[in-house]
């Protein structure tokens, strides 16, 4: 291993000047940023800028065209197979919309959670016959997010912030080093927003948990998040602690010119 | 004005595809029926209007004895119709039960994910997986295409009058169908679950499994009982080919002219019918009960 590969080690995620395009589409454009292992993230920015290309990125769901990506000290492009399984299970997402399966109960979707570390035999087993101790093990899993009461329920039973509720667990289930939630407040009510970023920033301090967001509510990032980066058009519009950040930052970072209007 | 009209952004022509295919579907319906002869008239004059008439009000009042006691055929007619009830039934559900398995089997080897979806094979892996998948969905097609009763015909020649033929006969296209339902409903079913589940870490068998047939199944299920109902008639109605389902007894007395035994064999199958529909229902409510929030 070179010594970039060790500076890169100490950080949960590092990227170095990478790129994604899709065809003619540039998602990233030459993305610097290094986030160390614990620290707390927001990303911010608007619609389309590209924040949800980010999380994959750090994610390994997609690698970056031009540049690195370390995802604590691995790199997605040099593993295959059960390694980058075993990369992506180290990291937890929890997905806008949950991607739960409805017909299924609580406890099962929770146990996909661990599938990343499972052969075929291992998770059916563990799908079919849960045994004791996974069961609890998914119990203890959603006390922690407050709805232990729904271990055994339907899935599609459940009102929306319960489901993101267990997508977090999922999410956890994996026993991650790093949890990143895609938009979790986009779409709620702000009782709601609030209690779900209390309860991600609460998660993260209790486990040592790298956590990045990515989230339009500035001043729910700002209360929650020591540390902002704004997305824009593909590239780092700024990288700042949240203090640094003013209401002029935010007004420019969202600003719409008229190309912008004609993209969306 | 006429011309500005024609301008507006994204107006459609006036003679477009859809209203040339409506006019064309017209035609046909003309052509088909003067084929066929579809004239009131040759209805009134040729139908047995006495016979129907009989057979009609004879719905009135359905058989519960033999209306002629004195052929071979001794026992009591309301155990007889009982025994129908229970062939067909064993019949349709044999035949259910191996199309489930035939028809899982050909939904999974049948759908575009399995081969192309979740793998994302490249290169000459990917041309292999066409044709293994063009190759499947041909032998569906070939054996859906077939009807069950020249199935039926075929297995009775080879096998003979035993039970196996019929339920063979039912089970080879019900499978094709069934696993032409399925797999559409596994290549129709959320992307985001599995790309979540990818994401997660999880190997594309694991998706397939934990993440595609739990999201289908009850989707599967509501068709399956619809398909168990088309399996009672099936059953029933190869009972004319010899099975000795409701349909051979249906024939018998039938052609004797007992038509209240005809409609005591009528209404047997009814209640099958809504039996099976009651009991779907009531499996559908319970696997789609969502919460009002």
């Amino acid at each position: 291993m070179n010594s970039a590969a060790a500076a890169a080690q100490e950080n949960a995620f590092e990227l170095g000047n990478a790129t994604v395009r899709f065809g003619d589409t540039v998602a990233l454009q030459r993305v610097s940023l290094a986030i160390a292992e614990g620290e707390r993230v927001g990303f911010v920015g608007p619609s389309g800028a590209g924040k949800t290309t980010l999380l994959r990125l750090l994610n390994a769901s997609q690698l970056p065209t031009e540049g690195t990506a370390w995802l604590g000290g691995v790199s997605g492009e040099s593993v295959r197979g059960d390694q980058l399984r075993a990369l992506r299970s180290s990291i937890g997402l929890v997905p806008q919309r949950y991607h739960l399966v409805p017909s299924l109960r609580v406890l099962h979707n929770v146990l996909m959670g661990k599938l990343g570390k499972q052969g075929f035999l291992a998770s059916m087993r563990s799908l079919l016959l849960p045994n004791q101790e996974e069961q609890e093990a998914v119990h203890a899993l959603l006390e922690e997010v407050g709805i232990g009461e729904k271990l055994f329920a339907k899935t599609d039973t459940l009102s929306g912030g319960q489901q993101q509720r267990v997508a977090i667990a999922r999410a956890l289930y994996q026993r991650p080093r790093a949890l990143l939630a895609d938009e979790p407040v986009a779409s709620v009510d702000p009782t709601r927003a609030e209690a779900t970023m209390s309860l991600l920033t609460r998660l993260s301090g209790e486990s040592k948990l790298t956590l990045c967001v990515s989230l339009h509510d500035r001043a729910l990032a700002k209360r929650h998040l020591p540390r902002l980066i704004g997305i824009r058009a593909g590239q780092v519009f700024k990288d700042a602690p949240s203090g640094a950040w003013s209401d002029a930052d935010f007004e420019a970072l969202y600003h719409l010119d008229s190309s912008a209007l004609v993209d969306a | 004005m006429r011309e500005s009209s024609l301008a507006l952004p994204g107006k459609r022509a006036w003679l477009g595809g859809r209203r040339v295919t409506l006019g064309l579907l017209l035609v046909a319906g003309v052509i088909a029926a003067w084929v066929v002869r579809l004239d009131p008239r040759v209805l009134i004059a040729d139908a047995q209007w006495h016979q129907l008439g009989k057979f009609l009000s004879a719905a009135f009042s359905p058989a519960l004895v033999y209306e002629d006691p004195t052929p071979a055929r001794d026992g009591v007619f309301l155990r007889e119709i009982g025994e129908a009830i229970y062939l067909t039934l064993v019949y349709a559900a044999g035949a259910i039960g191996l199309s489930v398995i035939g028809g899982v089997a050909f939904g999974l080897a049948g759908s575009t994910r399995a081969w192309l979806g979740l793998a994302r094979p490249v290169g000459v892996w990917r041309k292999v997986a066409w044709l293994g998948f063009t190759c499947v969905r041909a032998v569906m097609t070939l054996l859906r295409s077939v009807h069950e009763i020249v199935w039926a015909i075929v297995f009775l020649q080879a096998l003979g009058a035993v039970p196996l033929a019929a339920v063979i006969a039912i089970a080879i296209p019900y499978s094709a169908t069934l696993g032409k339902v399925f797999s559409e409903l596994i290549d129709e079913a959320s992307p985001e679950i599995a790309e979540t589940l990818r994401a997660n870490g999880a190997s594309v068998v694991q998706v397939y499994v934990f993440g595609l047939l739990p999201t289908v199944f009850p989707d599967v299920l509501a068709y399956l009982f619809y398909r168990f109902e088309c399996g009672l008639r099936s059953a029933a109605v190869l009972g004319f080919f010899g099975a000795p389902t409701l349909g051979y007894y249906l024939a018998l007395s039938w052609g004797e002219r007992h038509y209240h035994e005809v409609w005591a064999y009528l209404y047997a199958l009814l209640a099958l019918i809504v039996a099976v529909d009651t009991w779907g229902g009531v499996v559908r409510r319970r696997l789609t009960t969502r919460s009002e929030s």
